[in-house]
Parts: C-alpha cells; sequence; structure tokens
C-alpha cells in the first residue's frame, strides 16, 4: 500500500458532524487556510472564510443568532448564503450585496463535516466509513503525511482482547487509512486525517462493526488514537 | 524581525516608557519598530536617556512628556500632541500600565477610535443591544497640528467609568495626535461640563506586536486607584481578545481591503491619513 498524499484541491474532513451542534461554530482549518464551521438553528451546517470583511475579525469567535453568524466585533449578521443582512450600527441600512462571506464548499457524510480549498472539486463520497462509528478526534503536532506514514504500519488490538492475525489496509478517497484485521469477527478502523497546517494535523478515528456494545467500541478506539498521538509525539521528540 | 527604512514611522515620537514604571522597575530594554533600544534614568541631569542598539549605542532623541519617556529612531520634525489638561491642578493622572498585543499598533488604535463594538465587546459596560446605532458625527483634520478630531459622538452606556452611577449618554471627542497616538475626552461623570481623558500611547515593537501605555486624566478623587485600573483593565482584556483575533495583523490600508460604513468614517479618515504619509511599517503592505 502506498502511504497516503495531502493534495491541496481534495477534500477533507474538518470535523465530526456531532462536535458542531445547531447553533454552534469552530474553526476549521485545512493547509493554514482558516474557515469557520458553523451549524444554523435549522441544522444546517455552513463553512466560509473565517474572516469578516468588516474589520478582519475572526468569525469563528462569533455567535449564532437562528440563521445568521454574527461577528463578534460589531455584531454583523451574515444569512445562510452568507450575505450580510444586519449592521447593528446602522439597523436601517440595507447591507450592499458585495458585503458577502466567501463561503467554501462543504458536505456532510459518513458522520464528518468535509470541505476543499477548491471550489470546482467534485466530493469523492465517503462509502469507507459506512456502517462505522465515530470514536474521537485527536490532534497532532505533526503533518498529516508524517501521522499518515505511522499508520501504514500501526496496528491494533481487538475490543474484546487479543491481537488479530493480521491487518488489511487500504487508502480511500477523502485522506481515509483503512485498516481492517483479518479474520471472520474482523474489525474496521477508519482514520480521516485533516492537514491543518505546516507540522499540525487531526484525525477523525472511526470503528466498527458495531455489533454489541457501541460505548465500548469508540472508548477502546478512543484510547487506541490517544496512545497513537502520544507515539507521535514521541517520534517527533526522537527527530528533533 | 523587521528592520524599517519606512521614513514616515522612523521619525515619529513614541512613549517608549512610563516613568513610574522606570523609577519602581530600574532601565527599559524593549523594542521600537523592530529595533532594540534601553531607556535609563541619565546621570546627567536629564531625565533620561535612550539608546538603541547592542552597547554603548547611539543616543536617541528623548524627552519626558506625560508620565511618559518619549523618543524617535528618526529626527521628528514635530513634537508631541499639545494636551493642556494635564497642567490642571483638579485632575488626576492614572497610570494605567502597559499591555502586550499581538497585532499592528494601527489596529490598536482604530479600535479605540471605535465605538460601534461597545455593545459588543464592552457588553453591560460601555454598550448594550439594543442600542447598537452610532449616530452621525463630524470628523475632520485639524491643520496646521495635523491631528485627527472626531466631535459631536454620542453612545448610550450602561456603565460608562467607574464613578458612573446606571446608563448615561455619552459623549465624546476623538483626537489621533500622531499615527500612535490617541486620547478620548468623554464625558465626565461627576463633574457637568467637564472632559475626562483616556488615551493611549502605542509603542511599536515589531509589525505585530505592540505594547500600549494606557492613562487616564480624570476628574474624580473618590474612586480608589485600585478599582479604576481594574476596570481599565477589564475593558482592555475585552479588546486585545478582538485585536489578536483580526486577520491579517498588519492594518490593510487601501481602500476596499476590507469593508466600511459611514460609522467608520473615524477609521476610514484614520486609514487614508496613514496612507498619505506613506507608513509601512504595521500594515498589509509591508507583509504583503
Amino acid at each position: 500500500m502506498t502511504t497516503a498524499t495531502f493534495s491541496k484541491d481534495a477534500w477533507y474532513a474538518v470535523a465530526a458532524v456531532d462536535a458542531v451542534g445547531p447553533g454552534e461554530v469552530m474553526p476549521a482549518t485545512l493547509f493554514g487556510t482558516e474557515r469557520v464551521l458553523w451549524r444554523d438553528a435549522d441544522g444546517e451546517a455552513h463553512v466560509w472564510d473565517n474572516r469578516c470583511i468588516h474589520r478582519g475579525m475572526r468569525l469563528s469567535f462569533g455567535f449564532v443568532d437562528g440563521d445568521r453568524l454574527c461577528c463578534r466585533y460589531h455584531g454583523w449578521a451574515f444569512g445562510p448564503d452568507s450575505q450580510c443582512v444586519r449592521i447593528p450600527a446602522h439597523p436601517d441600512m440595507t447591507p450592499p450585496g458585495d458585503f458577502r462571506i466567501p463561503a467554501a464548499p462543504s458536505v456532510e457524510a459518513g458522520g464528518l463535516v468535509w470541505t476543499t480549498l477548491d471550489d470546482a472539486a467534485e466530493f469523492p463520497g465517503v462509502s469507507a466509513l459506512d456502517g462505522l462509528v465515530f470514536c474521537r478526534t485527536v490532534a497532532f503536532a505533526a503533518d498529516a503525511a508524517a501521522v499518515a506514514a505511522i499508520l501504514d504500519d500501526a496496528e491494533f488490538a481487538l475490543p474484546g482482547g487479543g491481537a488479530p492475525d493480521g491487518f488489511d489496509r487500504s487508502l480511500e478517497p477523502g485522506g481515509i487509512t483503512v485498516i481492517r484485521a483479518s479474520g471472520e469477527n474482523g474489525v474496521t478502523l477508519a482514520v480521516a486525517l485533516q492537514p491543518v497546517g505546516p507540522g499540525t494535523c487531526q484525525a477523525h478515528v472511526f470503528a466498527g462493526p458495531v455489533s454489541g456494545d457501541a460505548a465500548a467500541l469508540r472508548r477502546h478506539f478512543a484510547r487506541w488514537a490517544q496512545r497513537l498521538r502520544l507515539q507521535v509525539a514521541a517520534g517527533q521528540e526522537a527527530a528533533a | 524581525m523587521t528592520i524599517t527604512d519606512d521614513a514616515a514611522s522612523l521619525n515619529e515620537w513614541y512613549a517608549v516608557a512610563g516613568m513610574d514604571d522606570l523609577r519602581v522597575n530600574g532601565p527599559r530594554r524593549t523594542r521600537l519598530l523592530g529595533q532594540d533600544i534601553v531607556i535609563e534614568p541619565a546621570a546627567n541631569g536629564a531625565p533620561c536617556v535612550a539608546t538603541a542598539g547592542e552597547g554603548a549605542g547611539r543616543e536617541l532623541p528623548s524627552q519626558v512628556l506625560y508620565g511618559y519617556v518619549w523618543a524617535s529612531l528618526g529626527e521628528p520634525a514635530r513634537s508631541p500632541l499639545d494636551m493642556p489638561e494635564f497642567a490642571e491642578d483638579r485632575r488626576r493622572f492614572v497610570d494605567c500600565g502597559t499591555v502586550t498585543v499581538r497585532t499592528s499598533p494601527y489596529r490598536v488604535v482604530e479600535n479605540f477610535l471605535d465605538m460601534a463594538h461597545f455593545p459588543y465587546v464592552h457588553t453591560g459596560i460601555l454598550g448594550e443591544e439594543p442600542l447598537t446605532v452610532v449616530e452621525d458625527y463630524t470628523v475632520e483634520i485639524r491643520q496646521p497640528e495635523d491631528e485627527i478630531w472626531a466631535t459631536d459622538c454620542t453612545f448610550y452606556q450602561p456603565k460608562a467609568a467607574m464613578s458612573a452611577e446606571g446608563g448615561i449618554q455619552t459623549r465624546y471627542e476623538y483626537r489621533v495626535g500622531a499615527p500612535c497616538v490617541t486620547v478620548l475626552y468623554k464625558t465626565c461623570p461627576v463633574v457637568e461640563d467637564a472632559w475626562d481623558l483616556i488615551g493611549i500611547f502605542v509603542q511599536p515593537r515589531e509589525e505585530d506586536l505592540c505594547d500600549v501605555h494606557v492613562w487616564m486624566l480624570l476628574i474624580d478623587d473618590a474612586t480608589p486607584l485600585a478599582s479604576l485600573l481594574s476596570f481599565q483593565h477589564m475593558i482592555f482584556v475585552q479588546d486585545r481578545s478582538i485585536l489578536e483575533n483580526q486577520v491579517p495583523a498588519g492594518i490593510p490600508l487601501d481602500v476596499g481591503a476590507e469593508m466600511a460604513i459611514p460609522g467608520d468614517k473615524m477609521s476610514m479618515t484614520y486609514r487614508r491619513w496613514l496612507r498619505q504619509k506613506g507608513i509601512v511599517f504595521g500594515t498589509s503592505r509591508a507583509t504583503a
């Protein structure tokens, strides 16, 4: 298997769908380009430039008012189409049509929110996550490519204990590494990597199938992700 | 770490140390426009000496004014702004300390000149929804001083100052005496028809890092110093959470780089004035 590569024009996961609930706002960064991810009261997720067009304030510090994202600095409110709809300093003014936050493409699929820096890139689909549950998002102080290289050799114990006979690995669209334990009760682990910027990335970790105790499965692979984090940190330290 | 050749910036006066701070802590080693400088009380009768560079260094033009040591890396063509209120006996000077902020000095000044953020950044203190309207005001560049003045500014404030009892319609005048020097005149809650002065002298250390020297000149004998300081610190910490999250840190001076509304005319005048002076250090042009 070849190691995953991370091109700037591809789609990547930026958060688990539950990480940003209705009315919540968070930063979502790809290759150092800052985006804001927020979900309106109707449940729709939006990914925009993380910068107010007025005075450059990061919108990830903003607040949601119904179907609007409001800037923390002056309360400018932007509707779901990212057009400015209200300027509190001049409430009677209709904001001009070019008072608009550049919006990025976004898709919710497989339990994750996805976006891309390339407006023309087509969403590849993420069937690799079908039947799996989200376990955890882990941040790494390492390039996505460095973590991907570690995933090439990564192994895991079965949730009930014991090691599988072996592992099958594949690379799937969306920067997802899938590792399947061999055997009839084989467990599948899938990791969607988010290249946040130089020397930093996030891994969104999924596992399945959910045959019994989903919470135990989540816990098992959340701990696995935590250990991987320590392993990467130790590797970085050794290299330094 | 940029050492600038921006003459417009080099030839300005900057407050680089509080006299209170110098008395208590001794010589201050700091930075100005990307260069090392040292400010120390002088033995030769002068109140202080500022030097740039390593070792003995180069002695800089310096002076003590309004409770601060001022220095320049170039040849300033004019004196710092004139504030006759400093000579009034009834007034109390409050050195509110120095706050380090990771952004351009001009973002700091621009925020200081801005009323529209009061209800959102200083909620329940300097402003409160739904009273968010910025009423029209007058802004002009006064000559020959070459200062920006904004007058007839008003804003409803739930708690305009430590000495304020309940909300008042606060009147303001804003003044920019130099690119990094600004002061506001604000309704004194205690004495009718008098202004309190609140000012910031911004010391640009790097393109995107500054020390903000904050002071007040009040007609208020009653409020304990600790209360005055904690009030001002609370306000400034709220401002800093905004200032360090504006991107880019360098202020854009090109018209249209950031959207503006009529209430921003003070900010737009300030940006145009900086552009006409040819200021580069701390602007988006410097890093572009």
